[in-house]
């Protein structure tokens, strides 16, 4: 867990660990269907990010890198909800979700006011900044503390792709810079 | 990580025919040579000369097998075992099995002067070969 922590806040999702402290809630005390709304609710805020990227930059590295994001984590939510409507459940909304969100607005609005290259690189960092943190969360917090066999297949297969879009991201943070 | 897949293997009518080249292309290019291809004659439902259906899996963000041996009148059938949408593309884009989405595939003729490399669009670190090794 202070792996985690530190990974979040290096990567600049800045939790805010003293309400956190004071309710003692903990991303690996979360229920199945609480990580199953966190893991969708960072695939929206990706999809995002992507969607702005396509509106602002003009650089095929970076755009060709947004348009897979699209495509990688709408199927990873396409899996999601069919898992979730096979086991007749609903994912829950929960702190990290609303943290997350609230996060991701202070990074749209940053994003939206630059242009060209600045964007680019930005973008690129917080691509690989974010994939690295939601990566450790979902491995060291997450997938130890799933309950249901089939969630956890969904987060394993879910982590090997984002795992391989951190490595993506980082060719791109080059390509960039 | 593959072994779900087994089962798939079996409803396919050439499955004889793709295990055992699965198998093959696992050797040693020496080995391959030693043997003339007869290795490749050695499935259940392939024909002395006929033309093979070679199965590449996409799993895990790899190709599987990486390096795959073919001859020119064969076909090559990319089969996506990942969520996210993959492709197999030439390096130099001469030729692209287009997206493939989970559990669906797509086929290639084999060429004499198809370009051996290949990479997915999508993920560019995901990079494989194939070895055309005789002309039929």
């Amino acid at each position: 867990m202070m792996k985690t922590t530190a990974v979040l806040f290096a990567a600049g999702i800045a939790f805010a660990l003293t309400p956190v402290a004071a309710t003692a809630q903990s991303a690996a005390d979360l229920n199945d269907l609480e990580m199953a709304h966190v893991a969708y609710t960072a695939d929206n805020i990706d999809i995002r990010y992507a969607h702005l990227a396509l509106a602002i930059s003009d650089n095929p590295t970076v755009r060709a890198f947004a348009e897979t994001m699209i495509r990688d984590h709408t199927a990873v939510n396409e899996q999601a909800l069919a898992l979730l409507a096979e086991l007749d459940v609903q994912a829950q909304d929960n702190f990290l979700s609303q943290q997350l969100l609230e996060n991701a607005e202070v990074i749209i609005d940053e994003l939206s006011g630059l242009r060209g290259a600045a964007f680019d690189r930005r973008y690129a960092e917080n691509e690989l900044a974010y994939h690295q943190a939601v990566n450790a969360l979902v491995g060291d917090s997450f997938i130890p503390n799933i309950e249901n066999e089939q969630v956890r297949a969904l987060f394993e297969a879910g982590l090997n792709i984002f795992q391989a879009h951190e490595s993506h991201a980082a060719m791109m943070v080059e390509s960039v810079n | 990580m593959v072994r779900i897949t087994r089962r798939d293997f079996a409803s396919r009518t050439a499955a004889g025919a793709v295990a055992a080249f699965a198998a093959s292309a696992a050797l040693p290019m020496g080995s391959a040579r030693s043997h003339d291809g007869a290795h490749v004659d050695d499935g259940p439902t392939a024909s002395a000369d006929g033309p093979t259906d070679h199965l590449v899996e996409i799993t895990g963000f790899a190709f599987q097998p990486a390096r795959l041996q073919v001859r020119p009148g064969d076909t090559i059938t990319w089969v996506n075992r990942d969520i996210a949408p993959h492709t197999a593309t030439a390096d130099d884009g001469s030729w692209d099995t287009g997206t493939i989405r989970t559990d669906e595939s797509a086929t290639v003729p084999v060429t004499p002067e198809m370009v051996a490399t290949y990479y997915c669009r999508f993920h560019p670190m995901m990079t494989a070969r194939i070895e055309i090794v005789a002309v039929r």
